[in-house]
């Protein structure tokens, strides 16, 4: 009598055992990690921004949007050995245009362009600023649930005088508020 | 205590089933994380691979496109190839495509360096590895990338290529040890003959293919392009035929074609339609037919590639010499003389200009207006090669030294004049130029009399990396100062040592002192002692002595080395050049004068052969009077035994023949044998059967002729001013005895040729001493103008 008893003990817990199993199972699935919105949100935003920037570099955009002012830099870099100064805040309106066409209504972004200039003689890589193209007023309207992305660009394209130029490009994307 | 037992376990139990949830909701709660590491990560992960692999594909291609532009035309693409002058890639190095290569690896560790910074929060560690990977399949013979880029170019297939593996790890991403195959290329398929021609325009299709998929199947990996379809909207397309001259030949240079219209007919496959109409040629050997053009590409990354329809020229030089001669013995008797079957001295040093011309001696030799030689492509000098036959057949075509040499034409006292000005830049074009042309110095030897025509063929390598050939040669130029006196100005060569006496190098070593006048100096390149000199030109005798007074004065200048490949010495030939306005006395220091005549002269020592060219250009600047005048003279230093002229046939019978001994010599009046009527060959030789000889032009004789007259004469002197054995051959407009006049304004053009040869031996008849100087008159019609080869169809 006392033996059965103990094998319906038995029974009784490892059915509670499920059941709790179940319990925990049930409730990890409506359990998410912390802002997960922002992670899934984010990435999307990332592979919109390389998308963004991938097709700009398939039709050599940089150098048609950018290329004088990216021969004017290495120019004025090779002839005095520095940057040309004050060229950060550059508005590249041309750049601005072009992305705005091709990014979705409602982001706004911020791409900040240098070009990199390799300097043989103090085997060093230098980051010469040429301005930023944006969709908002960079000083008034802050960006929220930002993505950050970072780019290296050959020239490659025509015209000749910038085929071979290095440029790094930074885009902020994201939404206002 | 059965309770109690109980109760410890259902303790045990619940323990074990605790554990057990604790544990499993632990496992739940890992892999969750992983699945959303996972699913958070790929994208950047994937993103920044991509990004990185495709910047790396970029830098590949500006670094193709900066050495394909500079290789194909430097000045055009300046914008792009001066930017990279500090990389090294300067208008000097246009043709050197190491250094191209160099450049690129500078800028791909800049980049590296570079892409490390910008992509750092990712942790990125990039490296690439320069490997070879197979074009066999691209191009359709044996070709391959190694150490990063290759050009094959200047062939129907041609193409452009740069490989690396790219590697690289994100560690903040945990991504580890991606590899990725980065190539880029670029391939021209050129179809020989066009799809038409008509009256104006001419069509030809092209194939284009770019990059493609590496296949790592095979060792080394091989690839295969993809049909390419931007070559309208996004590249470029130029399409060259070569110029002719209003008699429909070929002049070396290349014109851009007017293209009417380019058809994309897919598959990377274009017709493109031109004008003006193009000549079909057919090659020699194949039967096949091809127009000859030259067709460049770029596609819209800048990487160029360029390609001819056809990849060599082909010709055949027909030895004209005879192989019966002709001659007059003393008493005007007619004898003839058969050459042996062994004519291995019969030797020709060709040049082939840029402007498709062929010389022999300095004279255009005549072409066979069937054959057409279309020009070289714009190839650089270093990558021309050729075979010559070597029994008239094709089964002997094998590569044969070559030489490259700089030439011009310049106007010399109212005359154009051709001059070489050193061995040619090997990195240069091989184009025709207004002022400069390249020459192509190759030999063409006719071992034996059976053999009437030899077989050329100058080809190119399409490898953009060949250097220039370097040959084993048996000439050498020694230069040597001891104490501050230049001793050695010599050029070594198996059969004689040339010694060059100048302003820089005036006394001969154990022998005269010069005192700047010129002349070179025959030794014994063993013992070094020497024969005597050979002296170019002289007028008058000084207080009364047989010997000339004023003879040219100046300088040699010698060329033996290439520029920038200082260590491959010249492997056919290495010249002289004297260009002077003096003229000095060798007997009287300070005598030195630039109101008699001015001295243009060239002189090439062989190698391989036994004779030594002298080309010669006079100018009188002022009418001189004076005792004896000199064409040349050919020193003995009592070596020679015997001597012969043969006579113009002013006054004897023409070849009539006339031998002396030196007795002969020094018996006559004065020591000096003066004889009449001087023809084209002059020789002396010892009893020991070893001569040399003096071949003039027909030039030659015709001005001692037309300048001395009746006067004109062969000459020996038997002693040199101290009394010691000379034993000379001279060619005089008048001789010491006669004055006469010269008048201001003559012009004298003609060449000489000092001749090498044996009474017996290799490539000799086997002669009793007192006749050897036949072994001389069996090679003496190769240099004359009426018997020099000439080129014909192959």
């Amino acid at each position: 009598m006392t033996a059965r008893r103990g094998q319906v003990r038995v029974v009784e817990a490892v059915l509670a055992v499920f059941m709790v199993v179940a319990v925990v199972l049930l409730l990890m699935q409506f359990t998410k990690p912390l802002r997960s919105v922002y992670i899934r949100e984010t990435s999307d935003l990332r592979r919109l921004g390389y998308n963004f920037l991938n097709s700009m570099a398939e039709n050599n955009v940089y150098e048609k949007v950018l290329g004088n002012l990216i021969y004017e830099a290495s120019k004025r870099f090779s002839s005095i050995g520095r940057c040309p100064e004050g060229w950060e805040e550059n508005r590249l309106n041309d750049l601005a245009f072009f992305a705005s066409t091709v990014l979705p209504q409602g982001l706004l972004f911020r791409v900040d362009v240098y070009t990199v200039q390799y300097d043989l003689a103090g085997g060093r890589a230098v980051l010469c600023p040429l301005g930023y193209a944006a969709n908002f007023d960079v000083g008034k309207v802050s960006m929220t649930e930002a993505e950050p992305i970072t780019y290296t660009y050959v020239c490659t394209g025509d015209p000749d005088r910038v085929r071979g130029s290095v440029l790094l490009v930074h885009l902020t994307i994201g939404y206002s508020g | 205590m059965r309770g109690r037992r109980a109760r410890r376990g259902q303790i045990l139990v619940v323990t074990v089933l605790i554990v057990g949830i604790i544990i499993m909701a632990l496992l739940v709660n890992v892999y969750q994380m992983h699945t959303l590491f996972l699913r958070t990560r790929s994208p950047v992960v994937r993103e920044v691979v991509a990004a990185v692999t495709a910047d790396f594909k970029r830098a590949l291609a500006a670094m193709l496109a900066l050495a394909t532009r500079a290789y194909f035309n430097y000045t055009e693409f300046s914008d792009l190839a001066e930017r990279f002058a500090s990389y090294g890639m300067s208008m000097y190095n246009r043709h050197n495509f190491t250094v191209a290569r160099l450049a690129a690896l500078t800028f791909l560790e800049y980049w590296r360096r570079s892409a490390i910074e910008a992509y750092g929060a990712y942790g990125l560690q990039v490296s690439y590895e320069l490997l070879t990977l197979d074009l066999s399949r691209e191009l359709g013979r044996p070709r391959s990338v190694k150490n990063l880029m290759k050009g094959y170019w200047y062939l129907p297939i041609s193409g452009s290529y740069a490989y690396a593996k790219l590697r690289l790890n994100l560690t903040a991403l945990g991504f580890y040890n991606w590899e990725s195959d980065v190539f880029v290329g670029l391939t021209l398929v050129v179809n020989r003959a066009p799809v038409s021609v008509t009256s104006t325009n001419t069509t030809i299709q092209i194939s284009v293919r770019f990059d493609g998929d590496v296949d790592t199947s095979t060792y080394p990996p091989t690839v295969r392009g993809y049909p390419y379809g931007n070559l309208i909207a996004r590249g470029w397309v130029r399409v060259y035929y070569p110029e002719r001259d209003s008699a429909g030949r070929y002049t070396g240079a290349w014109k851009l074609a007017k293209i009417k219209d380019v058809t994309y007919l897919g598959m990377g496959n274009y017709s493109i339609t031109f004008e003006p109409a193009v000549e079909i040629l057919t090659d020699p050997v194949t039967g096949q037919r091809y127009a000859p053009l030259m067709v460049v590409i770029s596609d819209e990354r800048g990487i160029v590639v360029e390609a001819s329809t056809y990849d060599y020229l082909m010709f055949a030089i027909g030895r004209r010499t005879p192989d019966i001669l002709i001659y007059y013995d003393s008493a005007g008797n007619r004898r003839t003389l058969a050459r042996p079957s062994d004519i291995s001295n019969e030797v020709y040093t060709l040049e082939m200009s840029a402007n498709l011309s062929l010389y022999w001696l300095g004279m255009k030799l005549a072409v066979d207006p069937q054959l057409k030689l279309p020009p070289f492509p714009y190839v650089p000098i270093k990558q021309v090669r050729v075979n010559v036959s070597l029994d008239g057949t094709l089964s002997t075509l094998a590569e044969r030294p070559i030489q490259y040499e700089n030439w011009t034409t310049v106007p010399w006292r109212g005359v154009q004049v051709d001059i070489p000005v050193g061995l040619a830049d090997p990195q240069m074009d091989l184009v025709k130029g207004d002022k400069y042309n390249v020459r192509l110095v190759f030999q063409v030897k006719f071992p034996t009399t059976s053999i009437r025509r030899q077989y050329v063929v100058l080809w190119w390598y399409d490898d953009l990396d060949a250097e220039p050939a370097a040959y084993p040669t048996q000439i050498q130029y020694i230069y040597r100062e001891e104490r501050g006196q230049v001793t050695w100005k010599d050029v070594w060569h198996p059969l004689y040592d040339v010694e060059f006496v100048d302003l820089e190098h005036q006394r001969s070593r154990d022998y005269h002192d010069y005192g700047g006048v010129v002349a070179f100096v025959l030794r014994d390149p063993v013992t070094d002692f020497a024969f005597g000199p050979f002296n170019l030109h002289a007028f008058d005798v000084f207080y009364g002595r047989y010997l000339g007074r004023y003879r040219p004065y100046g300088t040699w200048q010698v060329y033996y080395n290439y520029m920038r490949y200082s260590w491959i010495q010249a492997p056919i030939r290495i010249f002289a050049i004297l260009d002077t306005t003096q003229v000095g006395n060798v007997y009287a220091a300070g005598d030195v004068r630039s109101d008699y005549y001015d001295t243009l002269a060239i002189v090439q020592v062989v190698n391989g052969t036994r004779y030594i060219p002298v080309i010669t250009y006079i100018y009188w600047k002022n009418t001189r009077s004076g005792y004896g005048y000199w064409l040349c003279t050919g020193m003995g230093r009592g070596y020679a035994d015997y001597f012969v002229y043969t006579a113009a046939g002013y006054q004897y019978r023409r070849n009539q023949t006339f031998v002396y001994t030196y007795s002969d010599v020094s018996g006559s009046p004065g020591g000096v044998l003066i004889r009449p009527d001087p023809g084209v060959l002059m020789a002396h030789w010892s009893s020991g059967g070893v001569g040399r000889a003096v071949v003039l032009n027909k030039a030659a004789v015709e001005l001692l002729r037309s300048i001395g007259g009746s006067s004109a004469s062969f000459s020996s002197t038997a002693a040199a001013p101290g009394g010691q054995r000379q034993g000379s051959i001279e060619a005089d407009f008048w001789p010491y005895t006669t004055s006469k006049t010269v008048q201001q304004g003559t012009l004298l053009r003609y060449w000489a040729v000092l001749f090498d040869f044996r009474s017996s031996g290799s490539g000799f008849l086997s002669l009793p001493v007192s006749s050897a100087w036949q072994n001389a008159y069996i090679y003496t019609p190769m240099f004359l103008e009426d018997y020099a080869p000439r080129v014909v169809r192959p």
